[in-house]
């Protein structure tokens, strides 16, 4: 009898490849989580946010206070000394979000964060240098934000564009050229799609006017089939009256917030609140 | 299997490498089955793979920030490290020494083997065969067929030339026919 082999490796293959036991998804996310817990710990963020708790517990000896460092942490801008602090608290909490629509949800506010300081920083008549950086920045929160083989929903876009509506008319559009790349066929999100123009602030999905300004993550450890991404009005509130918040606190820290453009600088650098 | 391009894998892995978590959970998304789907075929029970499988990013965790990836591609290094970790828990575990050359199959396949059977075998009848490979044979069946890992990035996988794993993979492959084939007939 003459043997097919190329029949048999086929048969093979097929029954071969579909042997791969699978993980369950409730043991994925389990085994999921007890890895990014050490490595949260571990990675450079966790390392700068142990290191925040260090600085702030400093600065309360110097009468700053904790929560002082932390919502001023929340409301600098790129290179204010505490900026690495917000970016490492930040870090840290995308880390251990599975990933999902709540984890899709925080990587756009943040996007929305960075168009933010953009725009704070132009307004401010910061140097082109610290703008053009908070643009690559901007940019490379849009990348995280967008799926792997695709763009930002409109919905998405528009929640980014919003924050940046009171930069000057330059940077807005640089912004918009980084929220929509222009590419060869200009596909994805686009404020044309829903008639809302580039930093109007108009057009989208209901939602998208409701999350800037009242986002807070909410649990990060939260089922993510449960989590809507919906901002956490609690949190938030504790928040705004700045009342010991830390960074590290995931319930409380606030992301679709619009703290870059309540406040400005004062002259000689410092911080202050509208 | 792979839901990544290469382009964005290369990318999560520079970051994983700048101790970059999220980065890093990125990489555990992409590979977590494929490494338990090894795992577990060398293990005992579910809860064993399981552990295991947290070892393995855990040790890869430790490990990436000495990665390069001009020189191992990154699936095999995690597959190296898979493997490591499923020998320490045989040595652990005080069970038989895991049987890198202990070859099972005794002579060529000479009988032609029904496809038929083959075609049939449900899929937990193949881990059961599959778990009575050497433990090569078996490394080689998960990267070729579960990780779906090329000829090359194999053999960089187990430190052997590409003639070796085609020969070993064809051993595999025979060994897994005539284990089901044989299964077969004791149960007809």
């Amino acid at each position: 009898m003459v043997r097919d082999e190329k029949l048999l490796t086929d048969e093979l293959t097929e029954a071969i490849s579909g042997a791969a036991e699978p993980l369950s998804a409730s043991a994925r996310a389990k085994v999921r989580e007890r890895v990014m817990h050490e490595v949260s710990a571990t990675s450079r963020g966790g390392i700068l946010v142990l290191a925040s708790h260090r600085l702030a517990v400093a600065g309360t000896a110097l009468a700053v206070g904790f929560g002082g460092v932390a919502y001023a942490a929340e409301r600098s801008l790129p290179g204010d000394p505490l900026y690495g602090v917000k970016i490492a608290a930040e870090n840290a909490v995308v880390a251990v979000l599975p990933p999902g629509r709540l984890e899709n949800h925080v990587l756009v506010s943040i996007a929305a964060r960075r168009a933010g300081e953009a725009a704070t920083l132009a307004r401010e008549g910061s140097g082109t240098d610290a703008i053009d950086e908070a643009l690559g920045s901007l940019r490379k929160a849009v990348r995280d934000a967008a799926p792997a083989e695709g763009s930002l929903t409109t919905d998405e876009a528009n929640r980014i564009r919003q924050r940046a509506a009171d930069a000057p008319a330059e940077t807005r559009d640089a912004i918009e050229q980084a929220v929509v790349p222009p590419g060869p066929a200009d596909g994805g999100a686009s404020g044309s799609e829903t008639g809302g123009a580039p930093g109007t602030g108009t057009g989208g999905s209901p939602r998208s006017g409701s999350d800037d300004g009242s986002g807070g993550i909410p649990d990060a450890g939260a089922d993510d089939s449960t989590g809507t991404g919906e901002p956490d009005s609690t949190s938030q509130q504790r928040t705004r009256e700045g009342q010991g918040v830390s960074p590290t606190d995931t319930q409380s820290f606030e992301v679709g917030g619009s703290p870059d453009t309540e406040r400005t600088r004062e002259p000689d650098g410092g911080l202050r609140s509208k | 299997m792979s839901a990544m391009t290469e382009r964005r894998l290369a990318r999560t892995v520079r970051k994983a490498c700048n101790r970059d978590a999220r980065a890093f959970g990125r990489l555990y998304d992409e590979y977590a089955d494929r490494v338990y789907a090894f795992v577990r075929s060398r293990t005992d029970s579910a809860q064993d793979a399981e552990d295991i499988t947290a070892t393995v990013f855990l040790k890869a965790w430790e490990a990436i920030g000495s990665y390069d990836d001009r020189g191992l591609p990154f699936a095999a290094w995690l597959f190296r490290i898979a493997r490591n970790a499923v020998v320490d828990e045989y040595r652990r575990k005080a069970h038989r020494p895991v049987p890198v050359d202990e070859p099972i199959e005794t002579g060529e396949v000479a009988e032609p083997t029904d496809v038929a059977v083959i075609a049939g075998a449900d899929a937990e009848r193949v881990r059961a065969v599959v778990r009575m490979l050497t433990e090569e044979q078996a490394s080689v069946i998960a990267m070729r067929f579960w990780w779906d890992m090329s000829i090359r990035d194999t053999a960089e996988a187990l430190n052997k030339n590409e003639n070796a794993i085609k020969a070993l993979q064809h051993r595999a492959v025979r060994t897994l026919a005539r284990l089901l084939q044989e299964g077969e007939d004791d149960g007809a």
